[in-house]
């Protein structure tokens, strides 16, 4: 581990803010654009690497949390009843699945990602109106609760137009999730 | 459920145009991954291009890329044609297509509004258009070139396509009637007297113009998703359940916004109205809740939020109904506020991350710092809909 990641960033940033940038023509705004950017990744990158398993692992948690509350009140006709089973399966499958790296993760997250927008079309299709009205506040309540974590995982870049109220990375997941909340 | 039968019925009511568009991107990106031009590239695909259209005597010079536009590729250039007397000497822009960029849209219809608008507003003029890209390898348009800045000449902030722009009130008050008298012009245009060939009006039914957009950009999202994220799907149902009637179709720029216009960095006054290349024949409403996105406005100041840097809501909403004497409908107006969010999260999460992770563009590093803000826009659209529940 020596040198560590960010030993190894926080070189490569050097290296560009002192010697690769001023090297460059200054006729050629692209090229120091690209570089600035670079620079800009670098920076964001060093300060969510520490945290990315936490993170990757509290939005797997929210959105197991989430298609299991669609579950509760799923209701409808063959479409909906089939692709709920097919949640249910995701889930469960997600379920007997633990550790491994950030990508499978992400592959879990991803996975039961996709079996909640099919239920969500099949709802479309033939789900009761009950369900079509609770899954719809569900979701958004849910996706409310990723984007301001998203938001936050990613203020770094200072585009947001909220980015000074947005949590640092060590506050966002101190915070309690959608899955506990 | 068929899900062919159900992508068939959700996706077919389109302009033609642009399911044209969208159907040649899924083979065109398969070319890739992308290289960017170098200028003997660029010079000898424009060498191509002019000769075609009947320059012989000509030379190219000055070649330089432009910084920014991950939409389009583009490149400032010198065109001098003749000899002695007859010698003239002209700076163009060269737009061009990427292999998969934020959006994907036809030169045809970006030349041709900017010559149906030629003479009513400020614009580039075109020179030369290759719309198949027969001779640049790529679809592309060349235009004039327009002097003039995009923000006051004295912020320093370093701003990405005109998102976060902030105006003094000095500057408010030149660019402010600007700003609304060029809208109403684009608005009061008679498209059904102009010639625009590759446009389509959704003259149907009432609720068309609505389901066009829809199914326009939920194909897009469908076409280009990475990872799905359920609140895309939950929006796009709640989209197609409220879509409003239509009773006057208008041209709507679709990108009409600060970072989009250029004006006169001493006077103030507009030089040129920028980035046609998503216009199309729809409802007002469109067109005003896309300028109020909240990203496009500047810094708040005493509390307060200036939609575009320049005005707020309301101010934008009254000079715009006096301009023209419509009467915004609020819950029109909401919907399209949701559509417009979740239109550029789709841009965003969709197709500039696809375009990054098949690396086809010229600026995969500019799209993949950009993608994150789709998730601001996501939100949004979770809040416009959460307050039309409420009502």
């Amino acid at each position: 581990m020596t040198p560590d990641i960010d030993v190894r960033l926080q070189s490569v940033i050097k290296a560009i803010e002192q010697v690769i940038l001023p090297a460059l023509d200054p006729n050629n705004p692209l090229a120091r654009e690209q570089a600035a950017l670079a620079i800009g990744h670098l920076h964001m990158i060093r300060g969510q690497w520490p945290y990315l398993a936490d993170y990757m692992a509290i939005c797997l948690a929210d959105i197991v949390k989430l298609g299991a509350d669609l579950l509760k009140v799923a209701d409808g006709g063959l479409a909906t009843r089939d692709t709920a089973n097919a949640l249910q399966s995701t889930l469960d499958q997600a379920g007997k699945e633990k550790g491994g790296p950030t990508t499978a993760i992400a592959q879990r997250r991803d996975a039961i990602a996709v079996a909640v927008d099919d239920l969500i079309n099949a709802s479309a299709v033939d789900g009761s109106q009950s369900f079509r009205d609770s899954s719809e506040n569900i979701v958004l309540d849910y996706g409310i609760h990723q984007t301001s974590r998203d938001r936050a995982w990613f203020k770094a870049s200072g585009l947001d137009p909220d980015c000074a109220k947005l949590p640092s990375h060590s506050d966002l997941l101190a915070a309690p999730s959608h899955h506990t909340s | 459920m068929n899900p062919s039968t159900h992508h068939s019925a959700r996706f077919d009511d389109m302009e033609p145009r642009v399911k044209q568009l969208l159907d040649e991107k899924l083979i065109r990106r398969e070319k890739g991954p992308y290289r960017s031009l170098s200028d003997a590239e660029v010079n000898a695909k424009l060498d191509r291009l002019l000769r075609a259209n009947g320059l012989n005597d000509f030379r190219i010079e000055s070649i330089s890329r432009l910084a920014g536009g991950a939409s389009k590729e583009q490149f400032i250039f010198t065109l001098v044609s003749g000899a002695g007397l007859e010698k003239r000497s002209e700076k163009l822009v060269l737009r061009m297509d990427p292999l998969e960029g934020v959006v994907e849209t036809c030169r045809y219809r970006e030349a041709e509004l900017l010559q149906a608008f030629h003479g009513l507003l400020p614009l580039p003029e075109v020179r030369f258009i290759d719309g198949e890209g027969a001779h640049l390898g790529q679809p592309g348009v060349i235009t004039s070139f327009v002097s003039g800045v995009t923000k006051p000449p004295a912020q320093s902030k370093v701003v990405v396509s005109g998102v976060g722009t902030s105006f003094t009130p000095e500057w408010r008050a030149r660019l402010v009637p600007q700003f609304i008298e060029n809208l109403r012009q684009i608005h009061a245009f008679d498209w059904r007297k102009a010639s625009l060939p590759h446009f389509q009006a959704p003259t149907a039914h009432r609720e068309q113009a609505a389901l066009w957009q829809v199914n326009w950009w939920t194909r897009v999202w469908h076409d280009d998703h990475i990872p799905a994220y359920p609140l895309f799907t939950t929006g796009e149902r709640w989209l197609r359940e409220h879509l409003p009637s239509c009773d006057e179709l208008v041209v709507i720029h679709a990108d009409y916004r600060t970072g989009n216009f250029m004006f006169d960095p001493e006077t103030g006054k507009f030089t040129a109205i920028l980035d046609w290349e998503l216009a199309h024949i729809g409802d007002f409403h469109e067109e005003l809740a896309w300028s109020l996105q909240r990203l496009f406005a500047g810094e708040p100041e005493g509390g307060k939020s200036y939609i575009c840097g320049l005005m707020t809501r309301e101010d934008f909403l009254a000079q715009y109904q006096a301009a023209t004497g419509r009467k915004v409908n609020p819950r029109t107006l909401a919907f399209y506020e949701a559509l417009g969010a979740y239109k550029c999260a789709t841009q965003l999460l969709g197709s500039s991350l696809a375009a990054a992770v098949r690396q086809n563009n010229h600026q995969d590093l500019l799209l993949t710092w950009l993608v994150p803000l789709g998730h601001t826009f996501l939100a949004d659209m979770a809040r416009v809909i959460k307050a039309e529940k409420n009502i």
